[in-house]
């Protein structure tokens, strides 16, 4: 069956609630399971380093840019270890449309941005502990933070309505950057916004992808990817890089052009019922 | 609000804009001129995550200016920082790796552009002359201690297209 990512403003309660006890499911492995949220949220920056960002040496001109396949591997790969640990065969990451008007006028999606569910529960798509006992230091207020935290709401909104475009810029960007490499420079410069404008540990290399929200604004940026390639086709630009390695997910570029092969689609929402 | 988020943008206040030497460009003699990109080479992201706002011939220019074309603002870039280091001693040293289809490290400095075709030609009317400042906005939370400037890059260039 496909997994169906969805837009986390239009998700149905029964779908939220499903997602939310995923998320806790995940994160209550321990680090030293590799199937675990914590371990995985660590290849990206503390301790793995292996993410792809937009690097670009000025003594070399070719460049690989890796970023949306490598990243597109690193969702896969989370997805499949969120299916096996929480049982449920078909959850997929929400993604969050940081172009959408609520958005624009709100910030972060009330589903991330909430700090308690009910009965006074933690929401586990709001925070999460670092592992391994670490603490990352805010030398702005002085605080040891020992779960992932967020920036100032309105500070964060302002970058996302000067900084980020709207929906109907972003489709005209679509069809108008015809080359690969300078549509991914381009969703990476807008990517990165997003970083600052969640702040906190999500403005941080080492600390962003245990913030939960991480993994639903990577999806909106495979998104983005995937409707460029509906229009300009799939392995557009990457017909040099189909045998590059996208550790540690165990992928090639080859294995991430088509979502569909990865068993994936994007949807708005989702109705289902067990028959 | 709390006397918390008082001293956070005192603390943003006190971060040093960047003030480059002025770039030389004769304008307005190039009818031609369709697109002008002013580019930023090697810009170190080792910091906190920032918005760099970009001036042009507004060296007094701070984080209370107002983004506006009458001030000489041109547009923001933005960099996804690392915080600090969390690594081993050398974890974070930039190697050289001239192998263009292999992972460059992490920290390689990175490359930004903004368009700026308008302001450069309504500026270059009057002047040859283009000092950029560039304004730095560190992202609400994010782990940095304050250092003079942390913006700091290799080179900037201005690049008409015809
Ligand atoms: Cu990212």
């Amino acid at each position: 069956m496909t997994t169906y990512r969805v837009n986390i403003e239009a998700i149905q309660e029964d779908q939220l609630a499903k997602l939310r006890s995923a998320y806790l499911a995940h994160q209550q492995i321990d680090y030293a399971d590799d199937r675990g949220f914590s371990h995985i949220a660590g290849h990206h920056g503390f301790p793995g380093n292996y993410c792809w960002h937009h690097q670009r040496d000025f003594r070399v001109f070719l460049r690989a840019r890796l970023f949306l396949p490598w990243h597109r591997a690193y969702l896969y790969h989370f997805e499949k270890k969120l299916q096996i640990i929480s049982g449920i065969p078909n959850i997929g990451i929400p993604w969050w449309d940081w172009t959408s008007e609520l958005s624009k006028s709100k910030g972060i999606p009330i589903a991330f941005s909430a700090e308690k569910i009910e009965r006074g529960k933690a929401n586990p798509l709001f925070s999460t502990r670092f592992p391994l006992g670490r603490r990352f230091l805010d030398p702005a207020t002085g605080i040891r933070h020992a779960e992932t935290w967020r920036g100032d709401e309105a500070e964060g909104l302002d970058l996302i309505q000067r900084l980020i475009p709207s929906r109907k810029e972003l489709e005209e960007q679509i069809i108008t950057r015809t080359d690969y490499g300078d549509f991914s420079d381009y969703l990476e410069d807008i990517h990165d916004v997003i970083h600052g404008a969640v702040g906190g540990g999500m403005s941080n290399v080492p600390s962003a992808a245990f913030d939960p929200i991480f993994w639903s604004h990577h999806a909106m940026i495979d998104r983005i990817w995937y409707k460029w390639q509906l229009k300009h086709g799939y392995d557009r630009g990457l017909e040099n890089m189909m045998n590059l390695s996208l550790a540690p997910s165990g992928l090639i570029v080859r294995d991430t052009i088509r979502i569909a092969e990865l068993g994936y689609e994007y949807a708005d929402s989702l109705a289902s019922v067990s028959g | 609000m709390t006397s918390k988020s008082k001293s956070k943008s005192a603390s943003k206040a006190n971060l040093v804009p960047f003030v480059s030497q002025p770039l030389k460009l004769d304008i307005q003699k190039r009818k031609n001129v369709s697109r002008i990109d002013l580019e930023f080479w090697g810009v170190d992201h080792s910091g906190p995550s920032y918005e760099g706002r970009v001036f042009i011939n507004n060296p007094k220019a701070d984080i209370n200016t107002k983004m506006i074309p009458e001030n000489g603002y041109v547009g923001s870039y933005y960099v996804f920082g690392h915080g600090q280091c969390f690594g081993d001693l050398g974890h974070c040293d930039v190697m050289e790796n001239s192998d263009p289809l292999s992972p460059s490290h992490p920290l390689t400095p990175l490359f930004k552009v903004l368009t700026v075709t308008e302001m450069i030609k309504k500026i270059g009317q009057k002047t040859n002359q283009f000092i950029v400042t560039i304004v730095p906005n560190v992202a609400s939370g994010s782990m940095f201690e304050i250092k003079d400037s942390f913006v700091k890059l290799a080179q900037m260039q201005i690049v008409p297209y015809d």
